[in-house]
């Protein structure tokens, strides 16, 4: 069955491939123009005319700019080129920032849906009551992950109308941000600020509990289908391996503690051995120069 | 209606050409950086033993032994000892050995479903215990020096209570003690991991162990992102930017990326014991936490104890790091705060040496 996320994930690559053609298209042309309204603009006398000249070489540099950004980002797609594995993970999130995993409802409720969304429920067979039951809890993480993705939302909302408050507050004062770069960082302190302040609420962390509450029941209900599935079959099951864990583990400890108490009783019995291998030690380490 | 910046427009679209050229000169350069500059924990060392998926190494020294007693380091569960040897200019375990210290590390391998019943006491009871056992054996000494970061300073501490004859010194870094002593931070990115840990009820966590097996380094990373939301979104970009025109800056940056992404699971019990029994029950500070059927008893640290915090630590806040003072069996305690964060202690490059050096001069004067 065909997977709803990847063939998502297929479509908007697609969907970005031609819009990246035809911007592309479009920023040729208008460089072109660029180009030459440089040119004639240049030509002209007078304060007016240097004015435009130099706006339309800065416009002129900024496509050539956006043209030749374009190109590195298609020289290193994958297939392309061929960087290490870590440089080619940190440009994938270069390319495909975290922010607006962040910005649709958190990078979290990502990871979390992720985590909690097993196989799709075709796999399974059809066992109506069961699946039914499925079903219900399904929605309830659907639910849920609606009802994170809000608050999270409305966080974001709150930070803009802080940080609208905050130019405002300081145009009115004399003292807005002149610069881009100022006003970036003010906005990045403010979202943060509210950001931080609504982790802590105790509707976000009710909202991220129940979502993850809910993706736990989901999957351990699915658990049972599986199994109840696959048991019939003589196949293994996630219990059944758990189980098998448990007692290997409950083994090892055993063993260890054996080891242990035989390894002490022979130490009781040959202490003159274990404290002349003690003393030929220390000589061995002062030799190696270490202080005495 | 929100006032714009009022910077001319051709120097707006200069500057946004600068970006650009910035940005395509840092693609091209990311395009051509390969793994192997990109490596890490390169100082050389010794497997000495194994055990399971645990590997306890011995580092050959880089100077004239000046401690004769050895030291072990133990990391978190959560992330990876590597940390300490990040690059040959910011490292940790280079700083001690450069200072004549016989340093020892112990890598708990990386955690899988199978592993889900090991607990916190199979890791201080049998792993750390074998790792000293073989460090007593390998050098004659009879106790060691421990020296724990973080979750690793909760075992190491656990062990020296347990264990007492077999610790010389007890080192702790950045080590969560009381874990509801982040009610008494007031700086808001501070403590969060204790606030997300008691929103969850015990049953959330069982569950998440009967789910997954293990707590996911890939959950944790995702909590961990939210305690610096803004950087979590603006690493890789403004930050990256920062540094893309810059190879030694990028190769820094994208060696502490291989660190992050190296994040191993939890074993599943042991994740229990760490969020139920000391972040929701904070049972390590209470005396009521219990391993292999004894007390952790504070009173039982009769070793001389460092306790080494981080002055802007937002994982690990100062009040839940500082809360051993008249609680251990020993006179000979002493804490040291340092500036940084609770990694930037051990990485940045303002901090190389201060940790380091702090440690050796405490060991040195307690090394009879």
């Amino acid at each position: 069955m065909t997977n709803p996320w990847e063939d998502f994930a297929q479509r908007s690559r697609e969907l970005y491939q031609q819009q990246a053609e035809l911007a592309k298209s479009w920023m040729e042309g208008q460089a072109k123009l660029a180009g030459t309204l440089a040119g004639s603009t240049g030509q002209e006398e007078g304060s007016q005319g240097q004015g435009w000249g130099a706006e339309a070489a800065a416009l002129a540099d900024l496509w050539r700019s956006w043209l030749k950004l374009g190109g590195s980002f298609g020289g290193a797609m994958p297939g392309l080129g061929e960087p290490g594995q870590i440089a080619a993970e940190t440009l994938g999130r270069f390319l495909d920032p975290v922010s607006l995993a962040l910005v649709g409802g958190s990078q979290v409720g990502e990871t979390i849906r992720r985590l909690t969304e097993g196989p799709r429920f075709a796999d399974l067979g059809a066992i109506e009551r069961r699946m039914a039951k499925l079903m219900e809890l399904w929605l309830k993480v659907q639910q849920a992950a609606r009802g994170y993705e809000a608050v999270v939302a409305g966080a974001w909302a709150e930070a803009s109308r802080r940080f609208a408050q905050e130019v405002q507050e300081a145009a009115r004062a004399g003292q807005a941000p002149s610069q881009p770069k100022d006003a970036l960082k003010l906005w990045l302190d403010v979202a943060n600020r509210t950001l931080l302040e609504t982790h802590r609420s105790e509707r976000f962390l009710t909202a991220q509990a129940e979502l993850l509450r809910h993706g736990m029941d989901f999957l351990l209900a699915e658990r049972e289908v599986v199994e109840s599935l696959v048991e019939p079959a003589g196949l293994p099951t996630r219990t059944e391996l758990d189980e098998v864990h448990g007692s290997v583990q409950e083994l090892k400890r055993r063993v260890r503690t054996l080891e242990k108490t035989t390894a002490a009783a022979q130490e009781a019995e040959e202490p003159s051995t274990a404290r002349a291998a003690t003393a030929a030690h220390k000589t061995k380490a002062r030799a190696q120069g270490a202080p005495a | 209606m929100i006032p714009m910046p009022t910077a001319g427009t051709a120097e707006l679209m200069r500057a946004a050409a600068a970006f650009n050229t910035k940005i395509a000169a840092g693609v091209t350069k990311l395009s051509s950086i390969k793994d192997e500059q990109v490596q890490i924990a390169t100082t050389p060392k010794d497997e000495v033993f194994h055990s399971d998926k645990v590997t306890l190494y011995r580092y050959r020294p880089l100077a004239e032994r000046q401690i004769a007693t050895p030291v072990l380091i133990v990391y978190s569960l959560i992330g990876r000892y590597t940390m300490t040897d990040l690059q040959e200019d910011r490292s940790l375990i280079r700083n001690l050995l450069k200072q004549g210290l016989d340093v020892w590390v112990v890598d708990w391998g990386s955690a899988s479903r199978a592993d889900r019943y090991l607990t916190i006491d199979d890791y201080v009871l049998h792993y750390l215990d074998d790792c000293v056992a073989a460090m007593r054996r390998g050098t004659g000494a009879e106790a060691v020096n421990l020296l724990g970061i973080c979750e690793g300073g909760v075992l190491t501490l656990a062990y020296a209570a347990l264990e007492p004859m077999r610790v010389k010194n007890l080192v702790l870094t950045v080590t969560p003690l009381d874990f509801h002593a982040d009610e008494a931070e007031e700086k808001l990115e501070h403590g969060f991991l204790n606030v997300w840990t008691r929103s969850l009820t015990a049953r959330d966590v069982d569950r998440m162990i009967e789910v997954w097996g293990v707590l996911p380094g890939e959950f944790m990373g995702a909590v961990f992102s939210m305690l610096t939301p803004i950087r979590s979104i603006t690493k890789y970009n403004l930050d990256l930017l920062e540094v893309v025109d810059d190879e030694p800056k990028l190769l820094n940056y994208l060696r502490m990326e291989k660190w992050l992404a190296d994040r191993p699971h939890h074993a599943g019990e042991a994740a229990k014991q760490w969020l139920k029994d000391l972040y929701q029950e904070n049972k390590l500070i209470k005396g009521e936490l219990e391993l292999g059927g004894r007390k952790v008893d504070l009173r039982a640290l009769t070793m001389p104890v460092l306790n080494i915090y981080a002055q802007d630590d937002h994982i690990i806040p100062p009040p839940t790091s500082r809360a051993l003072e008249g609680k251990v069996g020993t006179r000979d305690y002493t804490e040291l705060g340092l500036p940084g964060g609770h990694i930037g202690v051990f990485v940045s490059g303002k901090s190389q040496g201060i940790v380091g050096k702090g440690i050796v001069d405490w060991l040195s004067q307690r090394d009879r």
